[in-house]
């Protein structure tokens, strides 16, 4: 369905070109959950920006192909990308909260896409955008419709951000870091929600994080990045039971226990 | 919006309304001579004065002063002009139109102009459209308005012939030709407040590009124009609403010198002569009046942040 | 997004500000005639080698006019600025490094005072004090505090925590040492920049009020009053309007770009009243 062949972006903001992202190269399965491992820097965020057609203006594609059914974005031209955008691929960001548009009511927002890509009428557009807001557990859909984003919490606007990314029931939904600003147990459950829509909608999600043990809790594949290089991929289970680099047995070696995520959360806030 | 928010407002203009005119009342109480020797002008002597002053109250302490002379200024008696002898509110009552023609006209001159000039600069950052806007935007931004009122005058008036300089029409005589004289002069104020409102908006517009509500209505699969009027706009005008708050003041301001240059009876024109003729009733009532509407714009502008800021609450 | 790029609003405004205020110094000692001297025969003369700018309705030279109605403009202007800049650097530095009661008041006289307009606030002075240069003078600096203040406030409230400041105070510097040794240098960029927008503003209000016939009265040249004259004959002399209009211009645009370069960088959306 979704085919990366050879992909090289570099960053163009100092004199010498920085390069980001080097001969990176997947491919993607309708309905499968594929995971990209990665410290920050590592690449993994520009790639998923390639692919939604994102990228600042400093960076450039310099080679490579990006397949959705078998088309190139990269020479699809904006009107092409623009009617995939939010249609058969979606995509939800790290921060819930600078993601959302704070001057505009949530229901708008969620249902935005379906304003965009479809011809509904207002009273449509509002029933499908209660349904999925409720599909994404949230309370009171009705009351939620008119409120701004400032007035739910953080796992809340997350919840908002992927009934919005889903009203349309794309085939792929990036997950950009989804669950990094949230806490432990709301995280946990946003976990635990988009295992339920690709069980039950077959959508695809393209999960991206620093986290391998998040990872290894909803991926079926996973894909081990390190400055901008594929280090290593493969089946989760063989991924985490017998890695074959020694960046990834680095990785799995460091995968934050109680004590240790407590205290980074620490010295993030 | 919520009733308890606007009572507690209103509460906070009353009493800034009370503050302000207080101290322009106590501004004039400090006048070198009083307002009783200024009446009687040359015929005054020592005992005259003193019967006078007890007859006005002058002899009673400010406050006291002050609370008679807002009960009368709130029952429409605005006292009266040294010079003509006339009511003040029949001097000031026929002016006010036209200055608040004027300010209304400039106004919206400058949200006409310079919300699209902004926003267009804003989308094409770097681009020789933004930079070409940016240096026309500087220099129209250091042009005095009364300036610019002259360089007006002698091209369109005297050179073009598209209007008679200090042909001023009254509202009364032809309300359209009132409006069309209006329209050099509102020029030379809008102008340059327009290019500072570009540049605000411009800035404002750049900064809110590259939040991240931006990068998910892209991802939703907004046009590039939806992004700008639907999410960036709305965003972008926030931080414009204080300047044009501000913008209102100043056009007021501004209206008092171009009236000068395009020869308008308007309220400036009356505030100058009174000035020069030390006519002390007269500026005080105007300039009470114009920091009334200074007081009172603020208070709209702050309602309008909560209409279109809803994480304004009402703390 | 780190790409250098060069402060052309700061090298603009720096040469066009330095060369303005050259010519206002010049202004104060120097002119090619006698800028009250009449005559006749060159009643109206237009712009020549002779008379660069023309002469008005006297004859007067309008170079030498505008040269000393510069000056005067650059002694209003400055003098307001030291009053203004002097009493509200102190002020504020005062109120943002002590904070407490003082500054809650002195906060709130300056909210209101903010949101008026200085010409207006200008006319009531003059209409108090009666017209005249030192008028001016003392009208528009004591105007110019609280703007002064609020910018040197601000500066000292987040000055005043800064690792620095503690370490002074723990070799044992004076409240006093250290606000005017150690903080101020740090405001400096800052309060450069306020000095900028602060001249305009008196330039512009100077000229403004001098044109109503209220600000710099004769003799003293000024470049307000020669506009107003300069209407009379506009269609005549059109160049009486349009040399004094273009020094303020030139100056306005001078220092409004100097402000902005020397802002530049500290992330604010500027702009100038």
């Amino acid at each position: 369905m979704l085919e990366i062949k050879h992909l090289t972006i570099s960053f163009y903001d100092s004199p010498v070109p920085d390069v980001v992202l080097s001969d990176f190269s997947m491919t993607m399965e309708p309905g499968e959950i594929l995971g990209i491992v990665g410290e920050s820097g590592s690449g993994k965020t520009m790639m998923a920006l390639a692919l939604m057609g994102l990228l600042k203006k400093t960076a450039r594609i310099e080679s490579g192909e990006i397949l959705w059914m078998g088309k190139d974005l990269l020479r699809a031209s904006e009107e092409e990308l623009r009617s995939l955008r939010g249609n058969e691929i979606s995509m939800i960001f790290q921060e819930p909260m600078t993601s959302l548009n704070p001057v505009l009511p949530v229901g708008m927002q969620v249902e935005e896409s379906l304003k965009i890509h479809t011809d509904m009428g207002k009273e449509e557009r509002k029933k499908k955008a209660l349904e999925m807001m409720k599909a994404a557990e949230l309370p009171n859909p009705g009351e939620l419709y008119h409120k701004y984003p400032h007035q739910l919490s953080g796992g809340m606007r997350q919840r908002v951000m992927i009934a919005s990314a889903l009203v349309l029931n794309p085939r792929v939904m990036i997950a950009d870091e989804p669950t990094t600003a949230l806490d432990v147990t709301i995280q946990a459950e946003i976990l635990k929600l988009l295992q339920k829509i690709n069980r039950e909608k077959k959508t695809a999600i393209l999960f991206i994080s620093h986290d391998l043990g998040v990872v290894r809790k909803l991926c079926d594949r996973a894909l081990v990045m390190h400055q901008g290089v594929t280090v290593e991929q493969g089946n989760i289970e063989s991924l985490f039971e017998s890695p074959k680099e020694d960046y990834t047995r680095k990785l799995l070696s460091s995968i934050p226990t109680r004590e240790t995520r407590l205290r980074r959360r620490k010295l993030h806030e | 919006m919520n009733i308890k928010y606007i009572a507690k407002k209103t509460g906070t203009l009353i009493i800034t309304l009370l503050i302000v005119s207080f101290l322009s009342f106590l501004a004039f109480q400090i006048i070198p001579g009083d307002a009783a020797l200024s009446k009687l002008g040359t015929a005054a002597t020592a005992e005259k004065a003193e019967a006078l002053r007890q007859e006005m109250g002058l002899n009673q302490p400010v406050l006291v002063r002050y609370g008679r002379w807002l009960a009368d200024f709130v029952r429409g008696d605005m006292g009266t002009s040294y010079s003509y002898s006339m009511p003040v509110r029949e001097m000031i009552g026929s002016k006010l139109p036209i200055t608040l023609a004027i300010t209304m006209i400039s106004f919206l001159m400058i949200l006409i102009l310079s919300v699209p000039l902004g926003l267009l600069a804003g989308k094409h950052e770097g681009k020789s459209l933004d930079r070409a806007l940016t240096v026309v935007n500087q220099i129209v931004m250091s042009v005095p308005g009364f300036f610019l009122g002259i360089l007006i005058t002698y091209l369109f008036g005297l050179v073009l012939k598209w209007f008679v300089p200090g042909g001023y029409i009254s509202y009364t005589e032809s309300f359209s030709g009132f409006l069309i004289y209006l329209i050099p002069p509102c020029i030379a104020i809008a102008l340059p407040k327009c290019a500072m409102g570009v540049k605000m908006l411009r800035g404002s517009v750049i900064q809110e590009l590259q939040s991240d509500y931006v990068r998910t209505a892209i991802s939703r699969g907004c046009r590039e124009n939806t992004v700008l009027y639907r999410h960036v706009l709305r965003n972008a005008l926030i931080p414009v609403l204080t300047f044009w708050a501000m913008t209102i003041a100043d056009i007021v301001a501004g209206s008092i010198i171009i009236e000068q240059v395009f020869t308008i009876p308007g309220l400036g024109t009356m505030l100058i002569t009174s000035i020069s003729n030390r006519d002390y009733p007269v500026v005080q009532c105007i300039i009470v009046l114009i920091a009334g509407l200074v007081v009172i714009v603020n208070f709209i502008v702050d309602l309008l942040y909560r209409r279109i800021d809803p994480r304004i609450t009402g703390q | 997004m780190k790409r250098k790029e060069r402060n052309y609003n700061l090298i603009l405004g720096g040469c066009l500000a330095a060369l303005m205020i050259a010519f206002m110094v010049v202004g104060l000692f120097y002119t090619p005639y006698d800028p009250d001297a009449m005559s006749g025969p060159s009643k109206f003369a237009g712009p020549s080698l002779q008379h660069l700018f023309g002469c008005d309705h006297f004859g007067r030279d309008i170079f030498s006019r505008v040269l000393t109605g510069s000056g005067t403009t650059f002694f209003v202007a400055v003098s307001t600025i030291v009053i203004g800049g002097g009493i509200g650097t102190l002020a504020g530095a005062f109120t943002g490094y002590f904070g407490g009661w003082l500054d809650e008041i002195l906060m709130r006289i300056n909210d209101a005072v903010a949101s008026f307009p200085s010409i207006l606030l200008a006319l009531v002075f003059i209409s108090i004090l009666g017209p005249g240069k030192y008028n001016v003078i003392l009208a528009l600096g004591v105007i110019f505090i609280p703007s002064f203040a609020r910018i040197v406030r601000s500066e000292f409230i987040s000055n005043k925590e800064k690792d620095y400041v503690k370490s002074a105070r723990l070799m044992g510097a004076s409240h006093v040492r250290i606000m005017f040794v150690h903080i101020l240098p740090n405001v400096v960029p800052t309060l450069l920049s306020a000095i900028a927008i602060g001249f305009n503003n008196a330039v512009l209000a100077e000229a403004g009020m001098s044109y109503l016939g209220i600000g710099v009265q004769p003799p003293d040249a000024s470049l307000g009053r020669m506009l107003a004259e300069s209407q009379t004959y506009l269609s005549r002399a059109p160049w009486c309007a349009v040399f004094p209009g273009l020094t303020v211009i030139l100056l306005v645009l001078g220092f409004g770009l100097l402000s902005d370069g020397l802002q530049k960088g500290r992330g604010s959306v500027s702009c100038w009243r």
